[in-house]
């Protein structure tokens, strides 16, 4: 028990800017925040439930972004498509062979990592820029594809439906405040695992690469590996939050997979703060309850967006809830 | 190999459209190093700016019709170069030292503000440029067929790309341009205002976008307020496909493109043109990411 | 032995032959220094050592094994650890988590032990941060662990630069001019700590300018001119040998070097 106290107390020292808070005060309000959480479904109408639900999704594929954004600096601006991988693969596999969704959650999971593989391993290299123009281009080729419904796949532009349902004990979840802690129960995971990741040895040599590539390499970090590994984790994860997608969404079609889509995932993880955790959750609920919240001006929601996308960047680049170490960057001098 | 000589020709046609929108891109990157996601949007509110002009003014009256046109593409390049100006200093020029994910991001908040902005000003709808614009006078030469529009769209963009390039190559404002895309503390020294040709280049770049929305309104005669994200790609392409930062370059680019996409679509399939236009833009990042003449020893900008 | 033979090394980048046919022996346990003019080919030989840059001809064999196809952190686990001219640092990260970064390559832990935290990943992380610490005390920055690496005087950069290259446990270091910026006391104890280095049993091959830093604690000199090793041996037998003179010193704006 000695050793894991004293680990804890230099995770806390590195979690940084984002949490001040240490030792059982951290706790503390960590239960408080699970109990508020769980909480949540007794109080709320299903009309907001459902609005948590589809944040808990977005703060999934915005944390399976951030691993890719965030944490190794690699521009992917195409990440919708291994979040559709994960969603029309579900709805396939589903009627093909009526395998449980429970199954097909981490099988499609399985299935964006090997998709983002192959994809990203002839890309990866790229810097900047062009991994960005590049990963966008995968993924409008992938949306073409969808839409022109190859072999009577994909459904074409109206997509497929998925008739199936998570179910426990025989019991569907379609009840909102069940599907609830199902999403939430997954983002929890996924925050738990990705935190103890953060501060391991493979996200340490992440932020290295995140650095300074040349450095890393020098330092004997196999840069292209930690690259691949944080991509197709990533891609592995949106693929994931695909099957909970289509549970939700029922019905799968390209137009939940569009350009914007990944704009807007990609601004999660800028606005909330790129490489943190926190600030992944801040991002997302900023993008998907405050439109909520201001529904009377529905019709303006994306220009105000984009002009607080914008004026963010201008007046504060760190983000949200930014991680300690990229606010110096990204106020600090432009790269070479 | 009629087919071939038709889709030639519209290649050529679309290819200069985009060559005109490229090289706003490449000149920005090749000053900046920045990608200017807003410059499709640019360019597609230089096509609705023209759609509202023609349908108030109905181009009616005194001039006669191809002065009118002219005046047209004047003033709604004029007005878009403006919002060039107002964009750089808003949301790009705080950025300047800052880290380059920074102002991409910006830039895409600015297309994203802009976009939904036409969308709300003139509807979601597709809106259609009136039929009576340009008359419909076509020739048959050889068996190939060439429209009075063509000719239009390809002249009028071939006068700006060589009006560009002499600029570029021939004017002390041109040679200040080169050299700040090669090193901005270097020009700073030699006495060039940075700051000021920064603002030149987002008042070009944006007039020549403007000038080809209006040219791909005539020629397509529909507009759409997602249009400049689809275009502005396909530009951008066309840009690194010559070498991005180099002008001849994003001229080569676009003719090139326009010409593949073409080729494409009417030998492949039309639905899947979009797809192979990103597939050759991968490609190309991976093969030879500097592009056609992207050659260290090429101009930049 | 020797513990790094480089022969016949050749690199030409367009029309500028950077290094031409450069052989050259490390001897184990020694410090050797590479001198210069600027522009010689220093940085570039290193490079080529560490894998950035991949010969044209020649081969450099460490401790036997050829390193030419190697990429540079397979250099690294091979025992090659470098400092860089410009100090490249992770300024982001702390004084800690920079040394950490090269303990990366003699540690294991994977994807699922990391998050599970398995009984042999705690093992493990406990010793890579005692070495890292270790590192740390060697070049004196132990108090600043938690520091920001942004947040170091230049002098204590380098240093940290030095203590994160020792962290991969290296048999040769490589340091890329370690004493340039230096001021008078800061260089000093520069050379006390690569003799420590060398002390430990690490061989140090050093690009330096500081005449007094190579003199001073060299075993062995090299000069390279013009990509060709022009002269070898101990610091006076170099000192005295007229072709160096001759290249070093018969330019101008170059004197007082020696």
């Amino acid at each position: 028990m000695g050793v894991s106290d004293g680990r804890l107390a230099s995770d806390a020292r590195l979690a940084g800017a984002g949490s001040q808070v240490e030792g059982p005060a951290r706790a503390l309000l960590m239960a408080a925040l699970v109990a508020a959480g769980g909480a949540l479904p007794l109080v709320l109408s299903d009309y907001w439930l459902d609005v948590a639900i589809f944040w808990g999704i977005y703060a999934l594929l915005g944390l399976s972004l951030n691993l890719i954004v965030g944490e190794v600096g690699l521009f992917n601006m195409g990440h919708t498509a291994f979040f559709a991988i994960g969603a029309y693969g579900t709805v396939l596999l589903n009627q093909a062979w009526g395998l449980s969704l429970w199954l097909l959650m981490p099988l499609s999971g399985l299935l964006a990592a090997a998709a983002g593989y192959g994809l990203s391993r002839p890309i990866i290299h790229l810097r900047g820029d062009y991994l960005l123009v590049a990963t966008i281009g995968l993924n409008e080729i992938l949306r073409v594809t969808l839409v022109n419904n190859p072999w009577g796949l994909t459904g074409g532009p109206n997509g497929l439906i998925l008739l199936d349902q998570f179910t426990v004990l025989g019991r569907r979840l379609d009840d909102p405040a069940a599907f609830y802690y199902l999403v939430w129960g997954v983002v929890g995971l996924v925050v738990w695992a990705l935190l103890r990741l953060q501060h391991s040895r493979i996200g340490r040599a992440w932020n290295c690469v995140r650095e300074d590539e040349v450095a890393a390499e020098a330092m004997g970090i196999d840069v292209r590996q930690a690259k691949l590994l944080a991509f197709v984790l990533g891609a592995g994860l949106a693929g994931a939050a695909g099957t909970l997608y289509a549970a939700k969404m029922v019905v799968v079609s390209p137009e939940s997979f569009t350009f914007m889509e990944a704009v807007i995932l990609f601004a999660i993880v800028v606005l909330g703060g790129l490489g943190s955790i926190p600030g992944v959750l801040v991002g997302s609920a900023a993008m998907m309850v405050l439109p909520e919240v201001l529904r009377d001006f529905a019709q303006y929601r994306m220009l105000f967006f984009g002009a607080a996308m914008a004026l963010m960047m201008v007046f504060r680049p760190q983000g949200l809830w930014p991680s300690r170490r990229w606010s110096r960057q990204l106020t600090g001098e432009r790269e070479p | 190999m009629a087919l071939f000589l038709e889709q030639l020709l519209n290649g050529l046609t679309v290819g200069s459209v985009y060559a005109v929108v490229a090289l706003g891109y490449t000149m920005v990157y090749g000053v900046l190093r920045l990608i200017n996601f807003a410059h499709g949007e640019l360019f597609m509110l230089g096509a609705y700016l023209g759609f509202t002009l023609l349908v108030a003014t109905g181009l009616g009256g005194a001039l006669p019709l191809g002065l009118a046109l002219l005046l047209l593409l004047l003033v709604v390049m004029g007005a878009v170069a403006l919002l060039g100006l107002v964009i750089e200093r808003v949301a790009y020029r705080p950025l300047r030292r800052a880290n380059r994910l920074t102002a991409v991001v910006s830039a895409l908040g600015v297309s994203i503000f802009l976009q939904n902005g036409a969308m709300l000003l003139w509807g979601p709808r597709y809106r259609a440029y009136p039929a009576w614009a340009l008359p419909e006078v076509r020739w048959t030469v050889a068996g190939l067929h060439l429209s009075l529009m063509q000719v239009v769209i390809l002249a009028v963009a071939l006068v700006l790309m060589v009006g560009l390039y002499l600029l570029i190559q021939k004017t002390m404002l041109g040679t200040a341009i080169r050299a700040t895309a090669i090193d901005h503390d270097t020009a700073r020294l030699m006495g060039i205002n940075v700051d000021r040709i920064i603002q030149f280049i987002f008042f070009i770049g944006p007039a020549l976008g403007a000038a080809a929305g209006v040219l791909l309104g005539l020629y397509y005669r529909q507009v759409h307020f997602t249009m400049g994200w689809i275009y502005g790609l396909k530009a951008f392409t066309a840009a690194i496909l010559g070498g991005i930062g180099n002008i001849p370059g994003a001229m080569i680019g676009g003719l090139l493109l326009g010409i593949l996409e073409m080729l494409g679509a009417g030998y492949l399939s039309a639905a899947w043109k979009d797809a192979f236009v990103f597939m050759i833009l991968i490609l190309l990042l991976i093969l030879r990411p500097t592009g056609l003449l992207g050659e260290r020893v090429a101009e930049k900008v | 032995m020797n513990l790094l033979e480089l022969r016949g090394v050749r690199k030409r980048f367009g029309g500028l032959q950077a290094v031409r046919d450069v052989t050259l022996e490390v001897r184990r346990g020694t410090i050797t220094s590479l001198i210069g003019p600027n522009g010689a080919g220093k940085t570039t030989l290193f490079n080529l050592i560490t894998g950035i840059y991949r010969p044209d001809v020649g081969s450099i064999r460490f401790q036997g094994e050829e390193l030419v196809g190697l990429r540079p952190h397979q250099v690294v686990q091979r025992g090659i650890a470098r400092t860089f001219q410009t100090v490249r640092l992770f300024t982001n990260l702390t004084c800690l988590e920079n040394v950490l970064a090269g303990q990366h390559c003699r540690s294991q832990a994977g994807l699922w032990a990391s998050i599970l935290r398995t009984g042999r990943q705690r093992a493990e992380e406990a010793r890579v941060r005692e070495v890292a610490q270790a590192c740390l005390e060697l070049v004196g920055l132990e108090a600043a662990a938690h520091e920001l690496a942004a947040s170091l005087p230049y002098g204590d950069r380098k240093r940290l630069e030095i203590a994160r290259a020792l962290a991969t446990q290296p048999t040769l270091l490589i340091l890329d001019e370690p004493a340039g910026g230096l001021n008078e006391s800061e260089s000093h104890a520069l050379m006390e700590l690569i003799l420590q280095i060398r002390a430990s049993g690490v061989t140090v091959l050093l690009i330096e300018h500081d005449m007094r830093v190579v003199m001073g604690i060299s075993d062995e000199v090299a000069v390279l001119d013009q990509g060709r090793i022009i002269a070898r041996g101990t610091p006076s037998d170099v000192q005295n040998a007229p072709q160096v003179i001759e290249a070093y010193l018969g330019r101008p704006g170059e004197e007082a070097l020696i």
